[in-house]
């Protein structure tokens, strides 16, 4: 691509090339929750990684609004950013909600495991579908990884909806309940994140084209 | 002296006209970023330039049919009355076509001279004026459906880099008819030498400059939440009616063939809000400015006689 081109596509490819390193950042936790999950640890580094999204944000919305934008996509991209750093909180608030409190029955613990090891690989699923969406341009594709991302949140509401089941009928103390609740509703937001970042990411490319 | 004055009225309009209609050349590229604000004034400067310069010459023919004898005076007369009205209306962010005021001026000073006027040119020049809105208007919509049946959507980043190149070449040639249309046709009422050709350009150049920030502020904000399909759309649609309005010799409105393309790019849209009032509103001010212009020539040349 020459010079030209290159100045020309930088305004929205640009944004949307380097808002993929967010992605990157939330594939990254999401690997360290899954071996916090297995092997409960210290948080330090989804922590660290939290703020490192953040700063990302930062210097993306900066981009966005000082960058070659059109104003009526400036919106649509500050909100798809934020989306997408939403995934990375949701993985925090995950791991903080796990390390909180530890049940007392074995059963509960183990079944829970289960459950968020399920959600956290349909989850590294969806986000590698976003990262796909992310560095393609043909826009069928990029529908067909949306549509594939809609269906692993579907898949994680059915989860989310078994451990609800789960916690009404084999939870009895309140503590254990809220936090198992808890955990599925923070494990659900991670994929809802993930859906809804898809979702301004589509509804972008859609409109710069028509 | 009167030579001197018409001159530096003829300067006024010119930066007016060059400042004031920035916005409808390269306000799309300018507003959705795809130029710096710099890049939209230097665009402009030199599409009016060249249109000028080029085909400038091609209004030379409408003057002469609409005013056959220009004494000096009288012209001073016309371009001052055009000036006022224009700065007025554009205080009073009114929408204006200074191509159908300063021509309605013409025709009011020659009816009172007494002078013969070519009755084919004004029923033409009517014409442009009613039928140039609609054909934008139909030309938008077309050119509308053709991008989205054409455009490519496996290479969606190409499309827009290419759709950034078309609206930057359309926005110099919507400059570029402005320059030959309506900047030519007030130079074919001033006294033709070099120096009134090079104090032409010097016009549009200050006026790009120097009255432009204010349309540019507003572009922003207000005018042009546009996407790349309608902009391109809208500018090519306007441009071509101006050409063939310039090769035709008849002064036309580049934002009366901008705002009728604009309505035509909004219909294509299948949800759509288009607001009925402010195309009547245009319209009516439009009609309204041109009765205004003719009355206000026709007395004051009558008193100057």
């Amino acid at each position: 691509m020459g010079l030209l081109g290159k100045a020309f596509n930088g305004g929205e490819s640009g944004i949307i090339s380097e808002s993929s390193k967010i992605v990157k950042i939330a594939i990254e936790a999401n690997s360290k929750l899954k071996a916090l999950i297995e092997e409960p640890t210290v948080i330090n580094e989804i922590k660290m990684l939290e703020k490192k999204s953040d700063d990302e944000v930062l210097r993306l919305s900066d981009m966005i609004t000082s960058g070659s934008i059109a104003p009526n996509l400036i919106d649509d991209f500050l909100e798809y950013i934020d989306k997408e750093d939403n995934i990375v909180d949701s993985i925090y608030n995950l791991a903080r909600e796990f390390l909180r409190y530890k049940p007392r029955n074995k059963r509960i613990r183990h079944y829970m495991r289960s459950q968020l090891l399920k959600m956290s690989d349909i989850g590294a699923l969806a986000m590698s579908s976003l990262y796909k969406m992310q560095h393609n341009e043909n826009l069928e594709i990029v529908k067909k990884h949306h549509a594939e991302i809609e269906h692993f949140e579907e898949e994680g509401d059915e989860i989310k909806d078994g451990i609800f089941d789960f916690a009404y009928s084999s939870i009895n103390d309140f503590k254990t309940f809220y936090h198992v609740s808890q955990l599925a509703h923070y494990a659900d937001n991670m994929l809802d994140n993930c859906e809804d970042a898809s979702d301004v990411l589509v509804s972008i490319m859609d409109s710069i084209i028509s | 002296m009167l030579l001197l004055l018409i001159f530096t009225v003829a300067f006024i309009l010119v930066a007016f006209v060059s400042g004031n209609n920035l916005a409808a050349c390269t306000g799309s590229v300018v507003g959705s970023r795809i130029v710096s604000r710099k890049g939209g004034v230097a665009i402009a400067a030199l599409g009016y330039i060249s249109g000028f310069i080029a085909q400038g010459h091609m209004l030379k023919a409408g003057i002469e049919a609409l005013m056959p004898y220009k004494p000096e005076l009288l012209v001073l007369d016309a371009l001052v009355i055009a000036t006022v009205i224009f700065i007025i209306a554009h205080k009073m962010r009114v929408p204006q076509s200074l191509s159908m005021s300063f021509a309605s001026i013409a025709l009011g000073i020659s009816v009172a001279e007494g002078a013969r006027i070519s009755a084919i040119y004004v029923a033409k020049m009517l014409l442009f004026w009613v039928f140039a809105p609609v054909a934008a208007f139909a030309i938008a919509i077309l050119l509308m459906k053709f991008l989205k049946k054409t455009i490519n959507k496996r290479h969606i980043w190409d499309t827009v880099r290419n759709l950034k190149i078309v609206s930057i070449v359309s926005a110099f040639f919507t400059a570029f008819t402005l320059g030959a249309n309506t900047i030519g046709f007030l130079y074919a009422s001033i006294p033709e030498s070099i120096y009134s050709l090079l104090l032409v350009v010097a016009a549009i150049v200050v006026g790009s400059i120097v009255l432009s920030s204010a349309e540019l502020k507003r572009i922003g904000n207000e005018i042009i939440p546009i996407r790349y399909m309608s902009s391109v759309s809208t500018q090519i649609s306007s441009l071509l009616v101006v050409e063939v309005a310039t090769i035709f010799s008849v002064p036309l409105s580049n934002t009366q063939a901008f705002t009728a393309s604009i309505y035509g790019a909004g219909m294509s849209y299948a949800h759509r809000l288009l607001l009925k009032k402010p195309a009547i509103v245009i319209v009516g001010t439009w009609i309204g400015i041109a009765v205004l212009s003719f009355v206000l020539s026709f007395v004051s040349a009558l008193l100057l006689l």
